[in-house]
């Protein structure tokens, strides 16, 4: 799994040079790749929520290339109009300024979001550590992740509880921000205190000035990691050079 | 005498105030949850950020409002990634606010929280002008369309849009971090490394426990 | 290798506060003891645990603290500034507190408290197994530790400080989340760790503790109104009937008054006004 990570990683790398330095008509078939590759043993999402995830962030992906397209296709004139609608006329330059646009965005955003859907944020955390990632942030990134799923439900509660004390949550817009207020209140003041009491569990059990254990080695580099990187550094210099 | 960035970081932050700082990143992530639940249009995705910046410094600040988009992003929203420097941006600009003692008196919040928004739109605009034309299927894409209609660059339309919308919703932002400040207890707030920014020690603070 | 606990005239006053949460208190605990502090909520008890462990001094830098604190034959003037894990390993009331929230067994867990002491992983089964069996959380090593109960909570927060093998282990309120038979277990485990760690409890309420305790303080509003052997205790409990809701008192001391047939427990019955 390490193995995979440092692998992932370089992939992610491999991606993002392409997005910045292809033309359109390399980066469509890249996307392409990528969606394919969602359904593939190494990319498959670790939770169902991660899967709807994905398939959400297409279905946004494809309304951007549409909307990208279009409003482009409009302000940006030059080239065969394409379409006209009333005094609305889309021209083919404008349009593929969009494209370009729409699919250099969305190569950046579907590798990186492959890559976390795929990767369990634990196992990047501990990858990260064993090169050079403090331990602190890393117990910082740890912490946020219990509260990210601890936080929804406090929310829920707070919400019910207000709403029986008479907060307005369902009025109009100011009634609405008035109670925000209200709701946000004892979730961080809670929140704040449980943290505070948290860290010192952490320092009580010596989390704070942990002695670096012997089996804190590197996990090895596969060999396509090193493939990846020296391709996105030729596409690089390509890219310089034309 | 250099700058260092981990050595910043540790005077802002005393190891047992980590999982604070984690609380923060997951206030920015799930904020968002809450607007949605009682359906206001805003975003206060960087209100952990401003929170952190006020209590405990810029440089941890920024690094949690960092780590916050990069797990947006590791959560389905990957374009949040790309506006790391805003976010970057915000936890600077509002630990400055908060050292100047802006964070003491409503009006000035006010204040601080519109050239936030000034900031974090100037900040924002070649991003999102570059990657995105400007249209993020956001309800402030007509703003930008709107204003490219008038003849203005990507840019520039971007650039007007985000002048409109982003001061209102930092504002807000900022007027939320004052109240949870106002109302947190002075010897909860004694305990941050900052807190000389929001307690004057003749001033009537809350002090409810 | 365990070792004694002295206090000599420790007086806390927190940073704000009027009154002082400890005064002028002088007790010692001796070695491969249970001891048992108790007292009724806010009377100091805690503050007591913290300054042994540390706390006090590491973190409220605002509060007064005067007296002196002796730990295993080193002194401190007047507390320890630093917190002093492994020697001294210190249970949280709040189990769900002490549960990282960053592993995802129970197991790695408490094994997170060896990574912290740089133990190797292949060391690491050897030394949690038997306290997972000895706390009766075997069968919870591959559990979620944040979706446990509080009780489940509570033994595997307990797990991850014995782990260390502390010299001192304090323990604040650590039977109020387990049922009775689970303070049964934790009452064999804890007699059974007094040979090599001095154990330190608070506790609220006196039946939690009337079978596991070697030695007894009672603290009242921040002072120290018993300190002896549990034995010496319990001919003077009737003093202190605020230790206990009054109905669980009179169970208590009903309880009591079946296991032993001495002088005192007569003049309990006749005091609490028990006819039978």
């Amino acid at each position: 799994m390490q193995r995979s990570i440092a692998a992932k990683l370089s992939l992610l790398l491999f991606f993002w040079v392409c997005a910045f330095a292809l033309e359109w008509n390399l980066i469509l078939p890249l996307i392409g790749i990528l969606v394919v590759a969602r359904w593939t043993i190494p990319f498959r999402p670790v939770t169902d929520r991660l899967a709807r995830a994905w398939n959400k962030f297409l279905l946004y992906l494809l309304l951007l290339f549409i909307a990208l397209m279009a409003v482009n296709a409009l302000f940006i004139k030059g080239g065969a109009v394409l379409l006209e609608f009333g005094p609305l006329r889309f021209h083919s330059e404008g349009a593929i300024f969009g494209l370009a646009t729409a699919a250099r965005v969305g190569l950046l955003s579907l590798a990186t979001l492959l890559m976390f859907i795929s990767t369990p944020l634990k196992n990047l955390v501990k990858f990260l550590q064993a090169w050079g990632l403090s331990p602190s942030i890393a117990m910082v990134i740890l912490q946020a992740l219990f509260f990210v799923q601890k936080l929804p439900s406090r929310i829920d509660q707070i919400l019910l509880a207000q709403e029986a004390r008479g907060a307005n949550v369902r009025g109009n817009v100011l009634a609405r921000a008035r109670s925000l207020t209200a709701l946000l209140a004892p979730l961080v003041l809670s929140s704040i205190l449980e943290s505070l009491q948290r860290g010192l569990a952490l320092e009580l059990r010596g989390a704070l000035h942990a002695v670096p254990g012997a089996d804190r080695e590197r996990p090895a580099i596969p060999i396509e990691a090193y493939v990846l990187v020296l391709l996105a550094i030729i596409i690089l210099l390509l890219r310089f050079a034309s | 005498m250099g700058f260092s960035l981990a050595n910043a970081i540790k005077r802002e932050v005393p190891g047992n105030m980590l999982p604070f700082v984690g609380f923060c990143i997951a206030l920015n992530v799930t904020a968002g949850y809450l607007t949605a639940l009682i359906k206001l249009p805003l975003y206060l995705d960087a209100i952990g950020t401003v929170l952190l910046a006020a209590l405990c410094g810029p440089w941890i600040a920024a690094i949690a409002g960092s780590i916050s988009n990069l797990l947006f992003g590791a959560l389905g929203n990957p374009t949040m990634i790309f506006f790391i420097p805003t976010m970057i941006a915000i936890a600077l600009f509002s630990s400055a606010v908060a050292r100047w003692g802006w964070f003491r008196r409503w009006y000035l919040v006010v204040l601080g929280g519109i050239l936030q928004g000034v900031v974090a739109a100037v900040i924002s605009a070649p991003i999102s002008a570059y990657l995105f034309s400007g249209v993020t299927l956001g309800g402030t894409d007509f703003l930008v369309i709107y204003f490219r209609s008038m003849g203005n660059s990507i840019l520039d339309s971007v650039l007007y849009q985000g002048l409109s919308s982003d001061p209102v919703d930092k504002t807000i932002t900022y007027l939320i971090v004052f109240s949870l400040l106002m109302n947190l207890p002075r010897r909860i707030l004694q305990k941050f490394p900052r807190h000389s920014n929001i307690i004057r020690p003749s001033s009537s603070h809350a002090d409810a426990t | 290798m365990s070792c004694a606990i002295s206090t000599n005239q420790l007086s806390v006053t927190y940073a704000g506060q009027a009154s002082p949460a400890l005064h002028s208190v002088s007790v010692r605990i001796p070695e491969g003891t249970i001891c048992a502090i108790l007292g009724v909520t806010g009377t100091g008890k805690t503050t007591l645990l913290h300054a042994l462990a540390g706390v006090l001094g590491a973190h409220q830098s605002g509060a007064s603290v005067e007296g002196s604190i002796s730990i295993g034959g080193v002194d401190y003037q007047p507390v320890p500034n630093t917190i002093l894990f492994p020697t001294v390993a210190f249970v949280l009331d709040d189990p769900t507190l002490q549960i990282s929230g960053m592993r995802d067994t129970a197991f790695d867990e408490v094994a997170f408290t060896l990574d912290n002491l740089g133990i190797p992983r292949e060391r690491h089964a050897e030394r949690i197994r038997p306290f997972l069996q000895s706390l009766g959380i075997a069968h919870l090593s591959d559990r979620n530790p944040t979706q446990l109960s509080g009780g489940e909570a509570q033994r595997v927060a307990i797990a991850t400080m014995l782990v260390a093998e502390p010299r001192i282990l304090l323990l604040d309120e650590p039977f109020s989340a387990l049922d009775a038979e689970n303070q049964h277990k934790l009452s064999l485990l804890l007699k059974d760790l007094r040979k090599t760690t001095t154990i330190v409890l608070a506790e609220s309420r006196v039946d939690n503790v009337l079978t596991t305790a070697d030695h007894v303080i009672v603290l009242e509003r921040g002072r120290v109104a018993f300190e002896g052997s549990h034995h010496a205790f319990i001919h003077r409990i009737v003093e202190f009937d605020s230790l206990l809701p009054s109905q669980v008192w009179k169970e208590t001391m009903e309880r009591l008054a079946t296991m032993t047939d001495q002088p005192v427990w007569k003049r309990i019955r006749k005091v609490m006004g028990w006819t039978t």
